[in-house]
């Protein structure tokens, strides 16, 4: 089930929202149990099969908790932890990666069969977060949960389940049993729910159109105009649709009085590829710096040990992405750059005007999204050279057909994706007058039920099907 | 009350009232059978099944049942397409494009074939033809691929000058086929430039639509039978205008780009026109072989019901036969899709029998056992350009 869906917010929503909170908060168990039984169901919408996968987790990752509690002897703390990351990264392993090892052992020689396995969704997300839990247990930064009910909850709830943020278990651990729901945090979630609808609908989906349409094309005789735009087309998906999803799940989760983390913090402002990615998915980012890169040693071992493990960090990041070597390469691609930040070229870099090196990091990162998005490796090297005119055209009509009927969510992503809203929010708090404060409450809550109907009316739209001949 | 409170009321409110009186609408709502502008049957109820269950299929045929059935859907998207036809002017609205002169055309987003697809493609299709034609001039019969410009080539002029590739592509795909039809002795004729010949005249082709007019139908016409005529050596009868009574029906005619506009941009203008025959030629009329209406029209009951291309002929038939019972004439086949069916009205009083073939809807056998079957006279083959290369449906002939 996806959110941006008729089903998700006029059926599946409306009913969690009814069975939740016409249970009085006191019994926060059973709300508890509600929640978890709808993040089950949400996550047995995609099919049945899969859930059973999820229920593994659980148990895996619950046992493993109680393994790793035992203060008394060490050795079944380790087991506990070595149980969890073995059986945690060997079933994320196994459905994610065995066809992509099966292929590459077949190129080397080793001729096994190539399995064919459907990847379970979100299976990399929840994967996460179930060792964050046993890590964040062994290393006594939270306590154990004897309550299995509760780890259920924490790895199954479905606001963050599909497509994260990756949520610690540090972070929710006591607002599992402890929160509290309120009219202003539940009005203040939606809002943001909303406006993460209305990103991932009335952005995300549209520019999508875009990106598709170019990325389907050839690249010997594609413009330049028509790459970039393409490239820039794409970053903007992502970005949008990555950082809607955030912004419903965090708003979701502050309707039921969870605090999850900023996972998005406005990346194209960033002027430089580390800034980047200290904006862009932190909840990743900062999980393999907690998870691998300190456990490593960080940069505490000397500067070659740093590389090593800056690199270690990135193939995995690249891995995580996907089961493919153009992932493997986009991430090397950011490890190398992030060196090459911090030892090689970082000093001269930040000699650049700030508007330059913003316009490069933005460069540097279409580039990359070129590479993401290509499915193999030759055809992302085709579409660089499309980049940089292999095809010898410089523009084409195509790149003024899509400026012109795309142009309103073009403008607006370009807005959107600046921090206009912590902007007009600053100066309208200054001001301090009648109209700003009215604006400040009022203004957020009108604009998203706006979004709310632009919104429903855009997905409503994506279910005209029509055809010449009539279709029976 | 603070004002932030009774914002969070406000909005809270109106947010849970969004929410559950859409699911109660959406609920008790009569459910459409069909969308009209879509031309298609809606989704129903999904049949529950364990294996749909355990893939996920089964939830995934809900979420098209309640997309559907969505509330307020038909309404929104007659508002959506609006808006961005005038009030966003996009270039681009529901894969139409509405040109400054007032035209509904297509939008095309296939990248344009290769050289080398084009060569292949058309070699591939000459190859075909080039064994039909041998089949049929076996027996004495001749063969003729006739090309007519679809509505997207005949106003290649009417595109916004971004967005003028496809005609031109179109025009070489018919170029690199007739040069191949040629080299291997296969007729081919291109009307266009019979319509060229006439000034391009304006009212040959529809605004709204994707097909040429009445007008457009009966110059499509001459010029067949001229051909015809050239290549048998015979002297088939021509109707000209004098010897047709044209009528122009009342009702608002729905053609198919303005159908995928709601209606939003359409021509209240244009109508369909029909026509009979001063002198009427007697006729039965046999579709997918059961006897039907002696009539070429599937008209409307009055003047108010809204109409389509489908009153010619009813519509796309898989199989038609007029038989008229002049044995001293010839037999007729032709094989294309909905471009034929104006040109039906037309061409059977010319001939002793006239059977219509759509290979997309006729499965029964292959085009060369029912040319061996019925040993037609004369076959005709009607492609527009924009279909001229392509494979699928009529673009196969076995």
């Amino acid at each position: 089930m996806v959110f941006s869906s008729i089903s998700f917010l006029f059926v599946f929503l409306p009913a969690f929202l009814l069975c939740y909170f016409i249970i009085p908060q006191r019994f926060r168990g059973a709300r508890n149990l509600i929640l978890l039984a709808f993040s089950l169901f949400f996550y047995a919408y995609s099919g049945v099969r899969f859930l059973l996968l999820m229920l593994v987790s659980i148990v895996l990752n619950y046992c493993c908790g109680l393994l790793v509690d035992a203060k008394n002897s060490p050795q079944i703390r380790k087991a506990g932890m070595i149980l969890a990351v073995v059986g945690g990264l060997g079933l994320l392993g196994w459905f994610k990666y065995a066809g992509f090892a099966a292929e590459n052992l077949n190129l080397l020689g080793i001729h096994v069969a190539i399995p064919d396995i459907v990847l379970p969704i979100g299976i990399s997300f929840f994967t996460f977060q179930g060792l964050s839990y046993v890590i964040d247990v062994y290393r006594n930064d939270a306590p154990v949960q004897r309550n299995p009910f509760s780890v259920a909850l924490y790895i199954s709830m479905f606001p963050q389940l599909v497509a994260g943020p990756i949520v610690r278990y540090t972070t929710v651990a006591e607002e599992i049993d402890t929160r509290k729901e309120s009219l202003s945090e539940f009005s203040a979630g939606a809002t943001r729910f909303v406006f993460g609808l209305a990103k991932k609908i009335l952005l995300a989906d549209t520019i999508a159109i875009i990106a598709d349409n170019i990325f389907s094309q050839s690249t010997d005789t594609m413009a330049v105009s028509l790459a970039w735009l393409g490239g820039l087309a794409f970053i903007a998906q992502d970005y949008f649709d990555f950082s809607a999803y955030s912004d419903m799940a965090i708003g979701l989760g502050r309707m039921m009085g969870f605090h999850f983390l900023e996972n998005f913090n406005y990346p194209f402002i960033s002027k430089s590829v580390t800034e980047f990615w200290r904006r862009w998915h932190i909840s990743l980012c900062s999980w393999f710096r907690d998870y691998v890169y300190f456990p490593l040693g960080g940069s505490r071992r000397g500067v070659p040990r740093q590389i090593f493990n800056m690199l270690v960090v990135w193939f995995l990041t690249g891995l995580w992405h996907g089961a493919s070597w153009v992932y493997i390469f986009w991430g090397m691609y950011y490890g190398i750059l992030l060196i090459g930040e911090k030892y090689v070229w970082g000093k001269q870099w930040e000699r650049l005007p700030a508007v330059v090196r913003i316009l490069l990091t933005i460069g540097i990162y279409t580039l990359g999204c070129a590479l993401f998005r290509s499915p193999t490796l030759s055809s992302a090297l085709h579409f660089w050279g499309a980049m940089f005119g292999s095809s010898g055209i410089l523009y084409d009509h195509q790149t003024i057909y899509y400026l012109l009927e795309y142009a309103p969510e073009i403008i607006i992503a370009v807005l959107a994706s600046l921090p206009f809203k912590i902007w007009i929010g600053d100066a309208l708090e200054k001001k301090n007058t009648g109209w700003s404060r009215a604006l400040l409450n009022y203004g957020p809550p009108v604009l998203a039920i706006v979004l709310l109907f632009l919104s429903y009316t855009q997905l409503v739209t994506t279910s005209f099907h029509p055809f010449i001949y009539f279709q029976f | 009350m603070k004002s932030k409170t009774v914002s969070h009321i406000l909005f809270t409110l109106i947010f849970i009232g969004i929410l559950f009186g859409t699911l109660f609408t959406l609920v008790l709502k009569p459910k459409r059978l069909v969308s009209y502008y879509e031309n298609r049957n809606l989704a129903t109820i999904p049949e529950f099944s364990v294996s749909s269950l355990w893939d996920g299929s089964y939830f995934a045929a809900w979420e098209t049942y309640l997309s559907d059935h969505a509330v307020g859907r038909e309404t929104l998207l007659h508002l959506h397409t609006q808006t961005d036809l005038d009030v966003l002017h996009r270039p681009m609205v529901n894969d139409i494009i509405a040109s400054e002169d007032d035209k509904l055309l297509a939008f095309y987003v296939d990248p344009p074939k290769t050289d080398e697809d084009v060569a292949a493609a058309s070699s591939v299709l000459t190859e075909q033809c080039a064994a039909i034609n041998k089949q049929i001039q076996s027996y004495g019969g001749t063969f003729l691929f006739a090309s007519v410009p679809g509505q997207t080539s005949y106003y290649a002029d009417s595109y916004p000058w971004y967005l003028s590739d496809t005609a031109d592509q179109f025009e070489l795909h018919r170029d690199v086929l007739a040069a191949d039809l040629k080299a291997n002795g296969v007729p081919f004729l291109d009307i266009g430039k019979y319509y060229d010949s006439l000034g391009h005249p304006v009212d040959f082709y529809s605004s709204t639509d994707h097909h040429y007019t009445y007008r457009g139908a009966f110059a499509a016409y001459q010029d067949i039978m001229q051909q015809i005529n050239a290549l048998t050596g015979d002297d088939l009868k021509i109707y000209t205008e004098d010897e047709l009574e044209f009528r122009t029906l009342p009702n608002h005619s729905l053609g198919s780009r303005a159908r995928k506009l709601y209606s939003v941009h359409d021509n209240a203008e244009e109508r369909l026109t029909i026509s009979s025959f001063k002198q009427p030629v007697a006729f039965r009329r046999y579709d997918n072989g059961t006897e039907v209406a002696a009539s070429c029209y599937t008209l409307p009951a009055n003047d108010t019901t809204e109409i389509s291309y489908t009153i010619y002929m009813g519509g796309d038939q898989a199989e038609t036969v007029i038989q008229t019972d002049r044995p001293e004439l010839p037999n007729i086949l032709i094989v294309g899709d909905s471009y034929t069916n104006a040109l039906e009205t037309l061409l059977y009083a010319s001939f002793n029998e006239m059977r219509s073939l759509d290979l997309r809807h006729y499965q029964e056998k292959p085009l060369s056992e029912y040319i061996a079957d019925y040993q037609p006279d004369i076959v005709l083959y009607l492609r527009d350009y924009g279909s001229l290369l392509s494979a699928e449906g009529n673009g196969t002939l076995k």
